[in-house]
């Protein structure tokens, strides 16, 4: 069995779901921001595959700028969960709920 | 064989390590299981020919990223961690298999591909060129403008977050 570009995108596909159950089921306002990781790891890996079946480096090019944003992201988004329990003394991303009232 | 018999390892280490990850109750085991991924991940580059990549999938995500996670992880909830010691002695066997296979599939994957020298129709076997060089060459002449507003968003996420964790409300 020769492994075919399907077979990567199937596997990016996979990750990229897992990725968004765990957003929506874990209320744990850490394991949210993971899951956002794991859902661009996914993508990467999608991006990648066509890189090599395609022969085009954009699709790597491109990968190291999902990461370069994945970067800018964790550090900002941790800034901003530092904040909020420092407010709030929760990890729940159900007890945020200042706006609703 | 072996390039399909190590993606295969590969395929259901990230998808086992992904699902325990979003399953795990304790959020110090679940950034355990992100780093077994993350390795796993940089291993699946290997086999797709994108050596920096996987380089940088290490040096980004499993040593900054992840250890960011962690840092903030232990200054937020402090307390729970007292218990984790013991625990995590018992993924001790798991932990060894794994990186066992994943070491042995990508220094299997490597030798095969200066070893036998496949004549692979990829961008590296048409220009000769190693993967860095390909991926610098398009970095600094075609994609030269994302490159420089890519170091511009990393200038803003720095100060942003430092502005953002010191502030006080």
């Amino acid at each position: 069995m020769t492994i075919t570009l399907e077979h990567y995108i199937l596997l990016g596909t996979l990750l990229f779901l897992i990725g968004v159950a765990g957003f929506l089921i874990r209320r744990n306002i850490f394991l949210m921001f993971m899951s956002i990781e794991l859902m661009m790891n996914g993508v990467n890996i999608c991006f990648v595959s066509f890189a090599r079946y395609y022969h085009d480096m954009a699709g790597q090019v491109f990968v190291l700028f999902v990461m370069t944003v994945a970067a800018a992201e964790a550090a900002v988004g941790l800034a901003i969960i530092l904040l909020l329990y420092r407010n709030r003394e929760t990890l729940n991303a159900d007890e945020f709920h200042l706006m609703k009232h | 064989m072996f390039a399909s018999l190590f993606f295969d390892y590969l395929f259901v280490m990230i998808l086992t390590s992904a699902v325990l990850m979003i399953t795990r109750k304790h959020i110090v085991h679940a950034v355990l299981y992100m780093l077994l991924m993350f390795f796993h991940i940089a291993g699946l580059y290997i086999l797709l020919e994108a050596e920096f990549l996987a380089a940088v999938q290490l040096i980004v995500y499993a040593g900054a990223i992840l250890v960011l996670y962690l840092f903030v992880i232990m200054l937020v909830n402090i307390r729970k961690l007292e218990t984790l010691r013991e625990q995590l002695f018992g993924h001790l066997p798991f932990a060894l298999v794994s990186a066992g296979l994943l070491c042995a599939g990508v220094v299997g994957i490597l030798m095969q591909e200066t070893v036998l020298k496949e004549p692979s129709s990829s961008v590296q076997a048409a220009t000769q060129m190693s993967n860095p060089e390909l991926l610098g060459q398009a970095l600094y002449t075609q994609y030269l403008f994302p490159f420089e507003v890519a170091s511009l968003i990393l200038l803003v996420a720095l100060v942003g977050a430092v502005l953002i964790a010191s502030r006080k409300i």
